[in-house]
């Protein structure tokens, strides 16, 4: 008792002091979270307090709760991650988690991770481990696989009221990576955007499965050669459910590629949306084959009132399918899904090759075209509220 | 490029209730174009406002080199555009196409081209069954239909208000311009069965063929004759089409430039042109047989019947060639016409031209008289003309006063022939009012006596 009273008179006499205590096993007040994490026992919760504290965090084979954002007394709490910076200044993973560990991060911002790694910038999942990110901001950092985030085999990637974004891959997965039976779970509301990559400006999963709750977001992310957003390869999955948005505030782009949105190769992508919500692919462009979706050798079903559309500038690609390509795969549009607003050469909308193409139940496919002849105005999106995106 | 909604290459496609509307592409298929081979499926969609520009082909939907089967089930093709061929639908290649159940091809244009509802140029077959084509436009011949190549079956389908030729052409191109329902070109072939064309129009001056045109084709319309009588009218009707008016031929049915025309079992009524107000038939072989030819009006020859320079004897049977106007009822110029157990009444200024000198009659009721065996004079006692009710009452000398022609088993609406004591003169068959059930009764033991003596006499 006489600790905990000294430590919050020294936090209170030194305004912005940062501090991290282990609730569970106790011992001091540390300074650095790196060592605090060091000495931690499996199952123990630390608490951050607010402020900057340097990164490369190692966590092998323990389950940590790491939660940030406290006062510096810990009496009080905001979840801004903002306020509890994790950073290495661009020379290692910010947090690295090996040997099955489950970790908990919460109220985090984890930014400036390097490329000493060639995987997750910001945060590495090693083999079967379970990382959870709860309201965290994951930015700025930079790999070569997975800029953000990676998952690697087995592993579990939970993400919750979360932002991903501004993160750079070299290769694959500018926000995040998932590789070979990897997991990436989104929880509302998510905000993937403004990452980069050649392939997967926002999340690339090789062999890897995604799965999304509620509104999650994936805006204005950047492929050079496939997928804007989303870059599925090697039996990769993706179901994303109702109110999933790509492009509501800025489109996902390839600049030099296919598959403006979506690029999925020997992989299944499931969407699925409701009448209550938009869920969308909009606005996405893409200079090759496939404006908002390219699928080759894969199956892809699109159901209950999911729009893909054009947003102002259009789905545009050069060649074919604006809004949709399809090669050597199977689609399946079902339930009020609209494919509209798009431009290419040849299938404005939808173009296939050796596909099965069935369109289903009040599948409308309207107002697109060819080349630039024509592309009708279509309302400006209203902006999601940044605070709506935490929830 | 194809495809301005959905573009499929050797795809599997099916879209069932669904809605392409208002895409446009540049080279086929405003709406779809299937491409290649691979099976299309299209069931209770709709297809709408699309446009193929650039003189594309298929406003709507195209196939182009399409190869698989291609079935359109109850779906709407409408208000689709396009400045070259096939306003509505487009398809080409070596697969078969089936579209029926409702399906409907209406308001579409080829502005600058043919085909105004559809082009099609298949080499295999292509059946149209329930299929309603109406209200389309076409800027050359074909305003709601074009079949280029192939064989074309259309059963039950409605062939309506369609325009043809739109483009001003003159009198040169005449005789190939033209088509309001249906253009049929060199070697196609165009079966249609209880199928109704009506107010089709070829609006080119110098246009013809207001229903069909066929440009050395083999055009075969017909009537089921199964399941008793139809009712009062054939189950084919030809009525309201009109071919241009300066140098036009053939109200419902221009055949030229060799080809055949097989007719039986149907009414063309008030249709109009310049020559040939039902028909102008030249250079082709000719069949007809229980028609109804009424009520049509031509400017220059031939009311109902213009026959020119036929490539074999015209056949004429149990046809009622009636009430057209001053132009008279058969204009036969050159070839010979024979005409078998006809009925030719209350034709304008003559039933046959005076110069149709090579038609040979035989037990035919012709106004005015005309030599050849059987023939007479007397009036055919009509039921109800004005309601183009062309059956014969029952003290009408036209009852059993033709001669045999066991080839002829129906009249115009599927009655059994012959009814008494032989054939009948016209495209009816005069039979009572059914008496009850023993009048039924008698009339179906007559009618397998008939059945029992015929097989014998053909064995």
């Amino acid at each position: 008792m006489k600790k905990c009273v000294w430590m919050a008179a020294v936090l209170m006499a030194v305004p912005g002091w940062a501090g991290v205590t282990n609730v569970t096993s106790g011992g001091p007040l540390y300074s650095s979270l790196t060592q605090a994490v060091a000495v931690a026992a499996s199952g123990d919760e630390l608490r951050v307090s607010t402020g900057a504290y340097f990164g490369n965090l190692v966590i092998a084979g323990k389950h940590l709760n790491i939660r940030g954002g406290y006062a510096p007394d810990f009496a009080a709490r905001v979840y801004e991650p903002e306020q509890t910076v994790v950073s290495t200044s661009g020379v290692a993973p910010v947090v690295f988690i090996d040997g099955g560990a489950r970790v908990l991060l919460e109220a985090v911002r984890i930014t400036g991770g390097g490329i000493f790694l060639l995987w997750g910038g910001g945060v590495f999942a090693g083999d079967n481990c379970v990382v959870t990110a709860r309201y965290c901001q994951i930015d700025g950092n930079v790999s070569w696989f997975g800029g953000g985030v990676a998952a690697w085999s087995n592993a579990t990637l939970v993400v919750e009221a979360t932002w991903i974004d501004h993160n750079t891959a070299l290769v694959e997965g500018g926000g995040v990576y998932a590789f070979l039976e990897g997991r990436v779970v989104l929880k509302e509301p998510v905000a993937c955007f403004e990452n980069w990559a050649p392939r997967g400006g926002g999340v690339t999963l090789c062999g890897a499965s995604l799965t999304t709750h509620g509104g999650c977001q994936f805006d204005g992310n950047t492929a050079v050669e496939r997928g804007g957003a989303l870059y599925l390869f090697n039996g990769a999955r993706a179901e994303i459910a109702p109110h999933a948005r790509f492009g509501w505030t800025a489109p996902n782009v390839v600049t030099n590629g296919d598959g403006g949105c979506v690029y999925a190769e020997s992989s299944t992508l499931t969407m699925r949306g409701d009448a209550a919500a938009i869920t969308c692919m909009r606005g996405s462009r893409a200079t090759r084959n496939g404006g908002a979706l390219y699928l080759s050798n894969s199956v892809c079903m699109l159901a209950d009132h999911i729009e893909v559309a054009g947003l102002g500038a259009t789905n545009m690609p050069g060649l074919f399918g604006g809004g949709i390509y399809a090669l050597d795969s199977v689609v399946t549009l079902s339930n009020h899904v609209r494919v509209h607003s798009c431009v290419a050469a040849a299938g404005g909308a939808i173009a296939a090759q050796r596909s099965a193409l069935t369109l289903l139940d009040g599948v409308t496919i309207g107002d697109t075209n060819y080349w630039l002849m024509k592309g009708p105005a279509w309302p400006a999106a209203a902006s999601m509220p940044m605070t709506a995106r935490r929830g | 490029m194809a495809g301005g909604g959905i573009y499929a290459y050797d795809c599997t496609t099916r879209l069932t209730r669904a809605h392409v509307v208002y895409n446009a592409a540049g080279q086929g298929g405003g709406g779809l174009c299937i491409w290649g081979t691979g099976l299309c499926a299209i069931a209770d969609c709709t297809i709408e406002q699309n446009t193929a520009a650039e003189n594309g082909k298929g406003g709507g939907l195209a196939g182009l080199w399409a190869a698989g089967a291609c079935n359109v089930d109850n779906t709407l093709i409408v208000s689709n555009s396009t400045l070259g061929q096939g306003g509505g639908v487009y398809w080409q290649g070596g697969g078969v196409v089936t579209m029926g159940n409702g399906t409907r091809i209406a308001d579409n244009a080829a502005h600058n081209g043919t085909g105004g509802g559809a082009q099609l140029e298949v080499q295999g077959m292509v059946t149209l069954a329930g299929v309603e084509i109406a209200r389309n436009r076409s800027g050359a011949s074909g305003g709601g239909l074009l079949v280029q190549t192939g064989s074309v079956a259309c059963t039950e389908c409605v062939i309506a208000d369609n325009m043809a030729s739109l483009v001003p052409t003159n009198v040169g191109v005449a005789a190939t311009s033209g088509g309001g329902g249906a253009a049929v070109m060199l070697g196609a072939a165009l079966h249609a069965r209880n199928s109704t064309w009506r107010n089709n129009i070829v609006s080119n001056a110098y246009g013809s063929g207001g229903a069909i045109l066929a440009l050395g084709a083999a055009v075969t319309v017909d009537s089921t004759v199964g399941g008793g009588p139809a009712g009062v009218w054939p189950r084919t009707r030809f009525i309201g089409s009109h071919a241009g008016v300066s140098n036009s031929a053939g109200g419902a049915i221009l055949a030229y430039n060799g080809g055949s025309v097989t007719m039986a079992q149907a009414l063309l009524a008030s249709n109009s042109a310049m020559n040939g107000g039902a028909l102008a038939l030249q250079d082709v072989t000719v069949s007809l047989e229980n028609l109804v030819v009424a009520q049509h009006r031509a400017r220059n020859t031939g009311s109902g019947l213009y026959v020119l320079f036929p490539r074999h004897h015209v056949l004429v049977r149990q046809c009622t060639i009636a009430d057209n106007d001053g132009y008279g009822g058969f204009d036969i110029g050159g070839g010979t016409v024979v005409l078998q157990n006809c009925t030719l009444w209350g034709n304008g200024s003559c039933q046959i031209t005076p110069w149709s000198d090579t038609a040979m009659v035989s037990y035919c009721d012709i106004e005015g008289g005309y030599s050849g065996a059987g023939t007479i004079d007397s009036n055919p006692v009509f039921i109800a003309a004005a309601a183009l009710n062309y059956d014969i009452a029952e003290e009408s000398p036209c009852r059993d006063s033709g001669m045999n022609l066991p080839a002829v088993t129906n009249d115009c609406i599927g009655t059994p022939r012959p009814y008494g004591a032989g054939w009948d003169m016209g495209a009816y068959e005069f039979v009572p009012e059914p008496g009850g059930v023993w009048g039924l009764a008698l009339f179906t033991i007559y009618n397998l006596q008939f059945t029992i003596w015929r097989k014998r006499g053909t064995q």
